[in-house]
């Protein structure tokens, strides 16, 4: 029987890849899940973060990464530059913060969470073929791409533009929550602009209401926000195409940060630690995306997080 | 998260004392750990894509529950016991799914992975448990009371149930294997 069992497992060590991404969270602080406030009225937001997540991921030239891409093209629309900013908020005292910029070929996106647990912080950009990743410890990874790896943040804005649309979230919302929790007003004009104000109620959490501003010319969002029953809130504002502070496309460290330049070909340890943490993380968004509900498991996302911290 | 029993034994309250008579880090729990769950998981699933991720997260919820301060006094039982319930997650999610494991074409050469496509297919038709116990103890090499520390088991119900899962597993593995050497089941 025991030699039988011998060559059972698939290798008696584990695999190098898996070591180097063990080890790496190993090493890591706890982090907390930034993305507290699981709503299902959320699943716009993490659409964005989704959808950004995986534009980054590309750089990873995997097949595995590729299908993420795939899925990130699925759509297009006719946005060259947005900037989305999220901030939530919960009676506990914790509070998080989220931005999403493109312009052009330049991407950030970043967030941050303080609370019990302390802070926690994340801050991914793209300018100029070097990718700037930052996980809220003392060093940021400054990776340069070939010019043989596509990279498109254009195509990643219009796709997120895409899934962004008010028809889309409210089909989706319709579907889940049922047409008459959804209230949709006549547009009306404000600052010069038509825009018609969306409520939404959630009937399997009485209390938690949405209220959404869209642009009635172009179909995308201006401004969401959401009280949650439980005192929890967040707002998020929506710019699109229209010019914004460039700044913002600038990681924001704190002084004390050390760049490190890392070959994207030699990477290993470390990197594959970070890189890991991004295509869990945007797994985990997806996910809450496709559910359109919190995940299952509240402590299985901990817990994935904590691993992908990179 | 664990709370059975077996985690109770695994998990004492006062003073972070390992093996070693220190306090470990997840580092070193890694180290030291890292092949043994790397080993159990992977007797059980059959895609190494799916054993690298849930070697993952049992090594994640053990730096979780390191960090939330848990004291552990015998790490690599306490280990597999996550490991276990893991993959009895990931084998119903198979189920659930209705996935048919694959080999591809490189393992479906190897006579080693034949051999382990066989043996996983009989696994997968034993009681859970007593597949488990087969693992643990021929694989991950753990006497019988460890078994039972990690199944939740006396250490006689440990023994019955191995003896049970070796009965069983020589009954469907009959017309597969050659069964008949039981010098080593008790050791």
């Amino acid at each position: 029987m025991k030699n039988l069992f011998d060559k059972q497992p698939i290798s008696d060590e584990a695999p190098r890849g898996l070591r180097n991404k063990v080890e790496y969270a190993s090493r890591q602080e706890p982090r907390k899940a930034w993305f507290a406030p699981r709503y299902r009225w959320a699943a716009a937001g993490t659409a964005v973060a989704a959808a950004a997540v995986a534009g980054v991921m590309f750089i990873m030239p995997s097949s595995a990464e590729a299908k993420t891409w795939d899925m990130v093209q699925d759509a297009y629309g006719k946005v060259r530059g947005m900037l989305i900013q999220m901030r939530f908020d919960d009676p506990k005292g914790e509070s998080g913060e989220m931005l999403i910029a493109g312009k052009g070929n330049d991407w950030r996106v970043s967030f941050k969470n303080s609370g019990d647990h302390g802070p926690d912080s994340m801050d991914i950009s793209y300018s100029g073929g070097e990718i700037t990743l930052w996980d809220g410890g003392d060093t940021a990874q400054v990776i340069s791409l070939g010019m043989n790896i596509p990279f498109q943040p254009e195509q990643v804005m219009q796709n997120m533009a895409e899934q962004l649309t008010a028809s889309k979230i409210f089909e989706q919302h319709a579907d889940d929550m049922g047409r008459q929790n959804i209230r949709v007003e006549q547009p009306v004009v404000v600052d010069g602009r038509r825009v018609f104000n969306v409520y939404i109620s959630d009937p399997d959490n009485a209390g938690n209401q949405v209220h959404v501003v869209v642009d009635a010319e172009t179909d995308l969002p201006i401004s969401m926000q959401m009280q949650g029953v439980r005192g929890e809130s967040m707002q998020m504002s929506f710019q699109f195409n229209g010019e914004f502070d460039r700044s913002l496309l600038q990681p924001v460290l704190p002084s004390g940060v050390k760049f490190k330049h890392t070959d994207p070909k030699t990477m290993d340890g470390e990197g594959d630690g970070m890189l890991h943490e991004l295509k869990e993380f945007g797994k985990v968004l997806k996910d809450m995306h496709d559910s359109g509900k919190p995940h299952e498991d509240e402590s299985e996302v901990r817990i994935e997080r904590a691993v992908n911290r990179g | 998260m664990e709370t059975g029993t077996s985690q109770a034994a695994a998990i004492k309250q006062g003073p972070s004392m390992w093996e070693e008579g220190r306090a470990m880090n997840p580092t070193e729990l890694q180290r030291l750990y890292l092949d043994d769950v790397w080993r159990y998981v992977s007797s059980r699933l059959d895609r190494p894509e799916d054993a690298e991720d849930v070697t993952m997260e049992v090594m994640a919820a053990a730096f979780t529950r390191l960090r939330d301060d848990t004291v552990v006094a015998e790490p690599r039982i306490w280990l597999l016991t996550i490991a276990k319930n893991k993959v009895a997650d990931a084998l119903r999610r198979r189920y659930r799914r209705r996935e048919t494991p694959l080999m591809d074409s490189e393992q479906a050469e190897g006579a080693d992975h034949l051999r382990r496509f066989a043996v996983n297919s009989i696994l997968d038709k034993l009681p859970d448990d007593q597949s488990q116990a087969l693992v643990l103890k021929y694989v991950n090499g753990l006497s019988t009371d460890e078994v039972g520390s990690v199944l939740k088991r006396s250490p006689e119900a440990a023994n019955s149930l191995l003896q049970r899962a070796r009965q069983n597993f020589r009954e469907l593995g009959a017309g597969t294997f050659d069964l008949t050497d039981r010098e080593d089941e008790d050791q």
